[in-house]
């Protein structure tokens, strides 16, 4: 029994010699223990781990031809011991890496939907700026147009309220110059009738003293007495009371236009209005006698507008 | 009763060195190389032959050399009828293989990562710009 073990002893001792004296074997050794105790590795490829240790652990007791082989492929084991490693710690970077890579793109897509629907509100936003801009826009173009109209209306207004004026006032003036020429006319009329009138001189005929009234003392036609010759009637006035006791014979006459009853009515009436003219001058009536005499006692030719004015009288004769 | 105590402590030291003793010759054992046939080279050569179609050829160009040169000198031993040499080759190649594999996938994954790591800065940064125009 004591043999045995000391047999052991010796075949262990025998075998930790010869490791020692392999230094190729300790520096594999060496690398495996560093890859080992390299904490990046330390979860990754513990399968492949322990093949390599028992693969370098084999490598003591190995020797010639044999030995090369079995260190060979220690390396080998050690190799792939630390590529499954690296395998695996990069497996694992991946997937921290992924994981880190999706919460960002989670962030990214909350960011850009914040960011659109941002978009979107400053869009709408912009949008009804728009709608209120073209609404006042339109607004303002409404009123603009509305007040354009209002003073070209108002133009309008003042200008046929001005044409309006300048016509009433052309029209004014028009009737007043109408008038004054009347006036004028009237004026020059009545100032013809006064200078007739104050113009006429009696004549000594075989019935007595005559003054002729021409027909400028009647309106055209007719037998009224214009206004003017009854306000400058003094002159005949002053013809009769020169003779206050004579009778008086008021004879009327036209010319022979229009027939001769019509011309013998109006000569009569002609004379009446006269005599009432007289009478309203304080002539007695009694002395004045009116008679129509018509067309029968021309005194001049009928044949001419001349001759026809002197026809159309009216005489006041003084009876002797 | 002396004699008990002596002899327990004695015991236990015995079934230690008996344990120690058997890993010990565990592990002097030699290692275990792949049983090798007739058709294990050509399973070998199309193997390597997929790998260097694939992907993995741009990403570990260094292995494939050794599991080119390697798959050669397997060609040879199997020509020369050295079969622990071939099985060898064999186990280093498929070895090779899966540390070519490991590495090409390895980088596919920085290339990822850093791709990654990429698009992370660049939707922080958009991110940031986003915030910004936020109240």
């Amino acid at each position: 029994m004591n043999k045995m073990v000391i047999v052991m002893l010796l075949t262990l001792f025998v075998s930790y010699l010869s490791a020692k004296e392999n230094l190729e074997l300790e520096s594999l050794r060496i690398e495996f223990d560093n890859f080992i105790t390299e904490q990046k590795y330390k979860p990754y490829a513990k399968k492949e781990k322990a093949q390599a240790k028992s693969a370098i652990e084999a490598l003591y007791n190995q020797r010639g031809e044999v030995k090369n082989h079995a260190v060979y492929m220690a390396r080998n084991h050690l190799k792939k011991a630390k590529l499954a490693a690296e395998a695996g710690y990069l497996d694992q970077a991946l997937k921290e890496t992924e994981a880190h890579l999706q919460t960002v793109n989670m962030k990214t897509l909350k960011a850009e939907a914040q960011l659109a629907r941002m978009e979107a509100d400053r869009a709408q936003l912009l949008i009804k700026l728009h709608a209120e801009e073209a609404e006042r826009a339109r607004q303002e173009k409404q009123n603009a147009l509305e007040l354009a109209n209002q003073k070209a209306s108002e133009a309008e207004m003042t200008q046929a309220e001005l044409e309006a004026a300048q016509a009433y006032a052309k029209a004014q003036e028009k009737v007043a110059a109408l008038a004054k020429e009347e006036a004028d006319l009237a004026f020059a009329e009545i100032e013809a009738l006064r200078m007739q009138l104050e113009s006429l001189v009696a004549k000594e005929t075989d019935a007595g003293l005559m003054m002729t009234l021409g027909d400028f003392v009647f309106d055209s036609g007719s037998a009224n007495l214009k206004q003017a010759a009854v306000d400058n009637f003094d002159r005949v006035m002053q013809f009769i009371s020169g003779y206050p006791g004579r009778k008086i014979r008021i004879e009327g006459h036209t010319d022979s236009t229009g027939s001769e009853d019509l011309n013998q009515k109006l000569s009569q009436k002609r004379a009446d209005a006269v005599k009432q003219l007289l009478i309203k001058n304080g002539i007695e009536a009694e002395r004045i006698n009116a008679v129509g005499q018509g067309e029968s006692h021309p005194v001049a030719t009928n044949n001419t507008e001349a001759g026809k004015a002197k026809n159309r009288r009216v005489e006041i004769i003084l009876l002797k | 009763m002396k004699q008990n105590m002596m002899t327990k402590p004695l015991q236990s030291l015995k079934k230690a060195l008996l344990l120690a003793f058997l890993s010990t010759l565990i592990a002097c054992s030699p290692p275990t190389v792949v049983e090798i046939n007739d058709n294990t080279y050509y399973q070998l050569e199309e193997q390597v032959e997929a790998v260097k179609n694939s992907q993995v050829a741009d990403a570990a160009p260094l292995e494939m050399k050794f599991i080119t040169e390697k798959l050669q000198r397997a060609k040879k031993a199997k020509a020369m009828g050295e079969k622990r040499e071939e099985a060898r080759l064999t186990q280093q190649i498929r070895s090779d293989i899966e540390v070519a594999r490991l590495r090409a996938k390895v980088n596919r994954m920085n290339q990822a990562l850093l791709e990654k790591r990429d698009e992370l800065s660049a939707a922080r940064v958009y991110l940031q710009q986003l915030e910004a125009q936020l109240p």
